[in-house]
This record gives C-alpha cells, sequence and structure tokens, in this order.
C-alpha cells in the first residue's frame, strides 16, 4: 500500500504552529512523549510505549564461534523488523533506507560504543562465545522509532539473562534455569538515543517527532548519550543549516532527557524484580489486566489541545451536588489526583461507559511533570558546569572529526584535480 | 432503539416485513436467499417505512458514487489529476470538472492540493473518478481547500458530524468561528483564525467520537474554556 501523501497544507500547517511553540498533540517543541515499559515474562522481551509508538523488544542468545580477530568476545547481532503492522507502506522482508538507518544508528549506540562486556559473553576462547540477538520488532510506528527502538533495546537487554554453563570434559553444558540461576548482562554504561527534528531553517528544534513532524522537518538530529552525559552516537540526517549553539542546547537537553529515560528503565527493572520476587503475575498478560498495553487507550487523539486527560468526574459531580455550583473546579482540580488511578486501572471500560457519566478535560499533571523536567532550562546552572562543558566539547570534537573528514576528502579531492591537471599537462607535454 | 449485531446475525425484522413488501438494506447488511444477514458488526437502524442498515466502525473508506470526500492530488498525468482518497486506488479528476474550465483555461491544482469533490464512478473494478463541479456546472462548496488543516478520523465519525441531529458543529460555532469541509472518507478539513483554535476544533471534533449527544456541548464548552482562558 502506498503511504499516504503529506498535503501542502498540512505541511503549512506543521512548519507555522512549530513557530508558535504548538504543536498537533498538545505539546510544546521541547517536550517528549511519555514512555512506559512493560516486561515479559520472559527473560529479555520488553515493550516499550513512546506515545503511540510501539516496539517489541526481545533479547536471546545461543553459543557459537567467535571471530578470529577477537577471540575471546561475544557477539551482537541488532536486527529490526519493520512489518505492515508497523504502518502498512512498510513492506516486510525488504530492508529499506529507514530500516538500515535505525540498526545502523542503534549499532553505533550500543555496539561501538562498547557498553556490553562483550568479554563476559565469552565461554572458551577461540572455540565457543555468546552470540547475542536484539530483535526489535516495530508494533506501532507514530515518529521517533530510533528513540524507541533504542529504549526497547537497552531495557530488554538490562532485563535479559543468560544461562549458566559449565564445561565438563571439554563439553559446553547449558544449566537451564533450575538447575542453576541465570546470569544478567554486565552493561559498562546505559546509552538511549534521543531525537530532534529541526524545522524554519535550522532555527527550532522540535523533540520527539511525531510521524508527521518527520515528515515535514527540514533534519533530523538523532544524539546517541548515556546517563553519564557521555555522547555514543551523533547523527545529522537532511539537508539543512544548523547553528552550533542550537546543537550544543540540544545535546545539553537530550543528555538531561537520557538520564531520566535511564533512571526510568532501572526504575521499572526494579518494580518488575520486586514483582517476580513476591510472586505476583508479571509479563504482558497482566499489563492487559492493567490495560497498560491495549491498543485502544484513551489518549489516543492525534490532535490535542494540551496534554489533557479524558476524565470521568461523576464523582466529584456527586460532591458538588452537595456544595454549590461555583467551586466546580477546584473541587476537580483536588479529586483529580485521587481519580488517576482509578482512570489508569480501567481506563478502557471507562469508555463504555461513558454514557452514565460525566467526562471532563483535566490537565494531565503526571504527563506534563515528567515532561517538563528536561524543559527548564534554568537548572541547567545546578547540574553542574563541568558535565555541561565535557558535553559540548565532545559534540565539538564529533563535529571537528566530521568536518576533518570533509576537509580530508576535500584535500584528496584537490588531490585528485592536481593529479588529473598534471597528467593533463602531461598528455599536453606528450601532444 | 438500537440493536447491536455482529456478522453472521439473522435480521428476523427485516425477513418479516419483506413477506409483505419490498425491504431496502443498506451498509452492513446482506441478503442470501430469503435469510437477510449482517456482514459487520455495529448498531442496527431501521428507518420507516422499509429500510435497514448496520451502522459501525471502520477506517477504511469503500467509494460510494455520489458521496463528497476530501482528496490529496498526488500527480498531473496528462489531462487529468491522480487524487488520493484513501480507497482502493486513487481517483482520477479530469481538468474539465472544474467551473468554467475550458482546454485553454486549466484550473490551478498542484500535487500536495487539497481537493472537496464529489464521487461520480465508484465500482469495484474500476477507478473511482472525481468531479469539482455540481450537474449544473457550478462548483458549489467544491474545489480546492486553501490554508486550514486536515485532519484523519473514523468514517463513523465523519457521517455522525454530518447527522442533522447532530449538536457538535452547532455548539462548536457558539465557542469560535471556524470553516468545515467532512469528507465521507474520513478526512476532516478545518480552518479557524489561528493555529491554536485549529488545533482546538480538531480536539473537539476527535473527542465527540464516542460521546453522545448531551456530552458534545459540554465538550465543546470545555475546549472554549481552555482556549480562551
Amino acid at each position: 500500500m502506498r503511504e499516504t501523501p503529506l498535503s501542502t497544507i498540512e505541511r503549512n500547517f506543521i512548519t507555522q504552529a512549530v513557530k508558535q511553540n504548538l504543536r498537533l498533540d498538545g505539546r510544546k517543541n521541547d517536550e517528549f512523549r511519555k514512555v512506559t515499559i512493560n516486561f515479559g515474562a520472559d527473560w529479555g522481551s520488553a515493550l516499550v510505549a513512546l506515545g503511540e509508538t510501539k516496539v517489541l523488544a526481545q533479547v536471546s542468545c545461543e553459543l557459537g564461534v567467535p571471530k578470529s580477530t577477537r577471540p575471546n568476545e561475544g557477539i551482537i547481532y541488532i536486527n529490526v523488523e519493520l512489518g505492515q503492522m508497523a504502518a502498512p507502506h512498510f513492506e516486510s522482508g525488504r530492508n529499506s533506507e529507514l530500516n538500515v538507518q535505525i540498526s545502523r544508528t542503534l549499532e553505533r549506540t550500543f555496539k561501538d560504543s562498547r557498553c556490553v562486556d562483550l568479554e563476559s559473553l565469552c565461554v572458551t576462547s577461540e572455540e565457543r562465545v555468546w552470540l547475542l540477538r536484539i530483535d526489535l520488532n516495530v508494533l506501532n510506528h507514530e515518529g521517533n522509532l530510533i528513540d524507541c527502538c533504542s529504549i526497547a533495546a537497552l531495557s530488554a537487554l538490562l532485563h535479559f539473562k543468560r544461562p549458566d554453563v559449565s564445561i565438563i570434559d571439554n563439553d559446553v553444558h547449558i544449566h537451564s534455569a533450575a538447575e542453576k540461576e541465570p546470569i544478567p548482562m554486565v552493561l559498562h554504561h546505559y546509552p538511549v538515543c534521543v531525537s530532534y527534528c529541526l524545522f524554519d531553517d535550522g532555527r527550532l528544534a522540535v523533540a520527539d517527532p511525531s510521524a508527521s513532524e518527520e515528515r515535514t522537518a527540514d533534519s533530523a538530529l538523532v544524539f546517541g548519550l548515556n546517563s553519564f552525559r557521555e555522547l555514543c552516537c551523533l547523527n545529522l540526517g537532511g539537508t539543512t543549516l544548523t547553528s552550533s549553539t542550537l546543537l550544543l542546547q540540544c545535546a545539553t537537553r537530550a543528555a538531561r532527557r537520557a538520564k531520566f529515560v535511564v533512571d526510568y528503565v532501572k526504575e521499572t527493572l526494579e518494580f518488575d524484580k520486586n514483582a517476580r520476587e513476591d510472586n505476583k503475575n508479571t509479563g504482558f498478560t497482566e499489563c492487559v489486566r492493567l490495560n497498560q498495553i491495549t491498543a485502544l487507550a484513551e489518549n489516543r487523539l492525534s490532535l490535542r489541545l494540551r496534554n489533557f486527560k479524558m476524565q470521568e468526574t461523576n464523582e466529584s459531580k456527586k460532591d458538588n451536588e452537595m456544595e454549590t455550583s461555583g467551586n466546580e473546579d477546584e473541587s476537580e482540580e483536588e479529586d483529580s489526583d485521587a481519580q488517576k488511578n482509578v482512570v489508569a486501572i480501567d481506563s478502557k471500560s471507562a469508555l463504555l461507559e461513558s454514557n452514565q457519566s460525566n467526562i471532563k478535560w483535566v490537565p494531565d499533571d503526571d504527563d506534563a511533570e515528567s515532561n517538563v523536567e528536561s524543559m527548564c532550562s534554568e537548572n541547567v546552572a545546578d547540574e553542574g558546569d563541568e558535565s555541561e562543558r565535557s558535553l559540548s566539547q565532545q559534540v565539538e570534537k564529533q563535529m571537528r572529526k566530521f568536518s576533518k573528514k570533509e576537509s580530508k576528502r576535500e584535500l584528496s579531492r584537490k588531490h585528485l584535480q592536481h593529479d588529473a591537471s598534471d597528467s593533463e599537462e602531461e598528455t599536453k607535454v606528450i601532444l | 432503539m438500537t440493536e447491536i449485531v455482529l456478522p453472521g446475525d439473522r435480521i428476523c425484522a427485516a425477513e418479516e416485513l419483506a413477506r409483505s413488501k419490498k425491504v431496502i438494506l443498506g451498509p452492513g447488511l446482506r441478503r442470501e436467499n430469503e435469510q437477510v444477514i449482517a456482514c459487520k458488526p455495529g448498531r442496527l437502524h431501521h428507518k420507516e417505512p422499509n429500510t435497514y442498515w448496520v451502522d459501525n466502525h471502520q477506517q477504511r473508506y469503500v467509494p460510494v458514487k455520489g458521496e463528497a470526500v476530501i482528496g490529496v492530488v498526488t500527480a498531473k498525468a496528462g489531462d487529468i489529476y491522480r487524487v488520493d482518497i484513501g480507497a482502493h486506488d486513487q481517483a482520477s479528476l479530469s481538468y474539465l470538472a472544474f467551473e468554467s474550465a475550458t482546454k485553454k483555461n486549466r484550473p490551478d491544482v498542484n500535487p500536495g492540493d487539497i481537493l472537496y469533490g464529489r464521487l461520480i464512478v465508484a465500482s469495484r473494478d474500476l477507478e473511482p473518478e472525481l468531479v469539482c463541479v455540481n450537474s449544473s456546472g457550478k462548483k458549489g462548496k467544491l474545489g480546492v481547500l486553501m490554508d486550514g488543516f486536515v485532519m484523519n478520523c473514523s468514517l463513523n465519525l465523519a457521517r455522525l458530524i454530518l447527522r442533522e441531529n447532530c449538536p457538535l458543529l452547532r455548539e462548536l460555532t457558539k465557542e469560535m468561528p471556524f470553516e468545515i469541509a467532512v469528507g465521507l472518507n474520513g478526512r476532516i478539513w478545518i480552518k479557524a483564525k489561528s493555529q491554536r483554535e485549529t488545533i482546538a476544533l480538531g480536539n473537539a471534533i476527535l473527542a465527540a467520537e464516542n460521546a453522545s449527544y448531551e456530552e458534545m456541548p459540554k465538550i465543546c464548552e470545555n475546549i472554549g474554556n481552555i482556549l480562551f482562558s
């Protein structure tokens, strides 16, 4: 199926709205969507949702032969599946440009940054190592696949446990989980990708772009960062002018976002671990019961004025009947905190029952707080100038590397031209 | 009174009526020999004297002759434009199907433009064909839509908005002035004074998807309050 073309008026609308710090889904330019992470019952399976973008990651491992150049290191494969389930215009089984771009960016963030301790994956040197495979299945594409895939890959890697092995007479015996406790992965640092889209000739950066924004934007900017504010990967796609100040500004914001995301991943991991220890139900079936991952969630409106939640307020209405109707709004706000939990648990049933209840738009404070965290630029000073400076140095270094490559290329081109002209001269001489 | 039917359900009321007089079966219903069977899940509707149909939730558009739709021009191909209307195939639109268009006086339509047109050919074997004029050669409300914003919605929301007794648009006009064009292919073009108002308008319309008629004024009022507070 062909992708629905983006019309000119949609393009114009998005670019103009971005200039006024407005976005279709109610966010500000530097706001991110809400991340939710759910872990499966199996080790190493995670479902990550970034707004409506959803990615299912599964880490698996098998024993294999190491590369001859690195005989005592395990091997990681990253595989991204972009099928028709993600969006109807994707064709499964064909390596599209987007697919290659995502897997290459992820390889740079996870493999080239050497975050996984590959030597711990070695069983016997030169003979047997663990081959790790990260399968990323995109379930829904609503923009910013790279961020979502990277978070999914990281959380699945952290959640994964490989079976223990013992070597008996040169024979490798793999223990099942019942025999020996599986071994968690060793990660030196936790990298995630944070992407921006540039609008207005590179003057405006929009965080966590949606699908239509990605298609409208002049260029995309992807930072791979870990929680120590170290840059693992930097990718500038598309063609636009960029200023170094904007780049650095984005980098510092992205670093803060990366830290937030990594902390959240750790938090959910801890939660999952505790649930398992308490022998509670874990896995996706439990998430379905709690209505955390179902497709038809309440806040799916593609056009939103602000981050608002549809909320049943029949309780507050009852309260108000006793009071005077004048202070309706106040009690609304007071109640909203108490009710939020109720809505989160059975928001799906609320859809069906909405006839009996009174629906109100209530500011979604949860989202706002988590997102605003990355917005307030006044906090920059508090977080220590040194780290800030180091980050900017890293970005500059990357840029310099890039420009060096460019200049090298230019030089070589010049040389070539030189050679060409020389040879021309020679030919002239010969002639 | 509305009844929920599932695919495969027999509609006995329609069968009863068919014994005495002719019965018209609308979308979602099918006749198999002497039986009337639902082929879509949804609400069964009946209109006196003899019409039955099923109103269901659907995202995919199947072209129907005479319906007004919104499409995106994808290409100029010789003397026709190709228009994406979200159906199985792209629709064709002759450049002569505009008001006062002649061979010399071509309309100014470019790829990427949004069009409001009416389907005159809709068959499952042929590509759909659009026109931007009515039967008397006037453009009426049809033609290229300038500025504003286009959003996608489900087909039943588009039908819901256009229903005569639906209070949504009436209530929204109380909050702000705006222009709207509803395509039955699940695309809605809206234009308000500012970007913010346009987004608010779209928000209110999409929020009405699962709302009852009584709730719609509340949604509109809320949007208005947020917008102007």
